[in-house]
């Protein structure tokens, strides 16, 4: 696999979208190092950005020692691996149509904006809109599966409409906020007002003194069988988070945002 | 070809081309989803006036099941996509979704697409919730025990039905024994079914009638009290004919049922009563499938 070591310090913010696995993974190094990214309206050789190393392997890429001023990190990207090391700036794989992007690091906004199919995993914490829209867009990620072990921030999964976002941190204010579908996962403490404006979809909250809006109602508790399922998914994304799920057999089930005739839920570990 | 002293006769099963789909059915213990099993394919044992043939596969393990409870495995054939989709809506609409606890889920991941939950969920009347997990789309039906689950759609496949063979005994008793046993063996073969009841059918049929409205009636050269009244095709020495039918989803899961099948009905041997082994066709110019029965019973060969 190639790796892309970025040279210290970029003064001023690269595209790099086209830094694709499936685009550049199985390129030789010299030819992967005189393609040209643009920066501050000039191009430059990837040389000149970024020490290469390691062997071309289709489909797979590495970028090491990455900075914010790295940006379209993953975008539309379709297949392949992407790692990535480092912590990015903003809209880490927005648009995203398949394969998986691997942080190990921290992202700032908009993480898998509009994303529609494929996997991030990120191992540090995110920013704002995570799984939100695209700036301008009516929904946001409408398929996929977004994991970030650590915080997320304000309006995570904003009009969510499709996919599965899980956060094993703490989250911002109005996690949910508008969701259309898609299933949203919190297994830590969510911030003020999750779920306000939802019209349908799930919210897993694991933290059970949390806060809802009082535009929710209660159904009771209940046994769902779609937990199983979700559980047995999630296995196969992360183990670690699958057994996170196990106290949701039973779930205590909240229905909104009645405030705007939504019908969504959020569901609570139940007894 | 004889085997325990039963005559195997040279001839052969001619069966014809269905379309199938496989169904799992959950519930919170395995009598729930027995119920359900059992609902769903009754009267479903011949297309001629059921619409479908349909049965119970195999019980499933949680382990084997989408959700983890104990299920059961069920098979829909019918002569159509369209009468088969029509059959899948309405048996699991009012006998799967009508059972306390159970879900449904599709049992076959390839083939074309039918319409399941993507149907029923109209009954949760604007309160259902679709939930994709992985690449499955569900539909969370509300009902009065808390939500129904239920599959989008279910795959269809091409399969095969009317593969069979008659058991020809000196009694009634003598037949039903040898039934018995063929059917306990042939339920453990995978992607099978014996539709009839208990797996059994004693009114085999001809093609036809001597009244105009019935398209099939009984098959009087294998009615031993019509034995010298037509030209009948049973020895002196036998008084009761029992059949059993078989739908698989591939040739080689209906050779294999009939090569069990055919083997413990033999079991009891001539001396138990079993004259000999047939099998029901209409000349081999009806049905493509033919199952040749001293083929599927000769001696195995060894690597």
């Amino acid at each position: 696999m190639i790796t892309l070591r970025l040279r210290l310090p970029v003064p001023s913010p690269v595209d790099v979208s086209g830094l694709q696995p499936a685009l550049v993974g199985g390129l030789e190094l010299a030819v992967l190092g005189r393609m040209k990214l643009r920066m501050d309206g000039k191009t430059r050789t990837i040389d000149e950005l970024f020490a290469l190393s390691g062997k071309p392997e289709a489909d797979r890429l590495r970028i090491t020692g990455v900075t914010p001023a790295l940006e379209g990190l993953g975008t539309e990207m379709r297949e392949g691996l992407l790692l990535l090391e480092g912590d990015c700036g903003d809209a880490v794989g927005a648009g995203m149509r398949g394969g998986e992007i691997r942080l190990t690091g921290n992202a700032r906004h908009r993480v898998g904006a509009g994303m529609r199919a494929g996997l991030i995993r990120i191992s540090g914490s995110v920013g704002d809109f995570a799984g939100g829209p695209l700036p301008g867009a009516v929904s946001g990620m409408r398929g996929g599966s977004l994991l970030i072990d650590g915080n997320a921030g304000a309006r995570l999964a904003d009009r969510l409409r499709r996919g599965l976002i899980l956060v094993a941190g703490d989250t911002g204010p109005a996690p949910a906020s508008q969701m259309i579908a898609g299933t949203v996962i919190i297994l830590g403490t969510p911030g003020d007002s999750p779920g306000s404006g939802m019209r349908r979809g799930s919210l897993l909250i694991k933290a059970g003194d949390c806060t809802v809006p009082p535009t929710f109602v209660a159904t009771g508790t209940h046994e769902l069988s779609f937990i199983t399922l979700l559980m047995r998914h999630l296995e196969t994304l992360d183990p670690r988070h699958a057994r996170a799920l196990r106290g949701f057999r039973r779930v205590r089930r909240l229905v909104g945002d009645r405030g705007c005739g939504g019908q969504g839920e959020i569901l609570f570990p139940g007894r | 070809m004889k085997i325990n002293g039963v005559l195997i006769e040279d001839t052969f099963a001619e069966a014809f081309p269905m379309k199938a789909t496989r169904l799992l059915i959950t519930a919170a213990n395995a009598n729930w989803a027995m119920h359900a099993a059992q609902a769903l394919t009754g009267f479903a044992t011949s297309v001629i006036a059921c619409g479908c043939e349909a049965g119970i596969e195999r019980r499933l393990k949680p382990a084997e099941t989408p959700d983890g409870r104990p299920g059961v495995s069920v098979l829909l054939f019918a002569t159509s996509t369209k009468e088969l989709t029509r059959q899948l809506q309405n048996r699991v609409g009012q006998c799967v979704l009508t059972a306390p606890t159970s879900a449904c889920f599709a049992g076959l991941e390839e083939g074309d697409a039918l319409p399941l939950g993507k149907a029923l969920r109209f009954f949760g009347d604007g309160h259902q919730i679709a939930k994709k997990i992985g690449s499955k789309r569900y539909w969370r039906v509300p009902v009065m025990d808390g939500e129904f689950l239920c599959e989008d759609v279910t795959r269809m496949t091409k399969a095969i039905g009317g593969g069979n063979f008659l058991i020809l005994a000196e009694t009634q008793a003598d037949a039903l024994a040898a039934s018995e046993l063929a059917v306990a063996a042939m339920r453990k073969i995978p992607e099978v079914i014996m539709p009839f009841p208990g797996g059994v059918v004693r009114s085999g049929s001809k093609v036809g009638s001597r009244y105009k409205t019935l398209p099939a009636s009984t098959n009087d050269r294998y009615c031993p009290t019509l034995k010298q009244v037509v030209t009948s095709a049973l020895p002196d020495s036998v008084g009761a004919v029992l059949e059993i039918v078989i739908d698989g989803l591939s040739v080689e899961a209906i050779n294999e049922a009939t090569r069990v099948g055919v083997a413990a009905a033999c079991s009891r041997g001539r001396k138990g009563g079993i004259v000999a082994i047939t099998a029901g066709n209409y000349g081999g110019n009806l049905g493509p499938f033919h199952f040749k029965l001293r083929e599927i019973m000769a001696p195995r060969r060894r690597r």
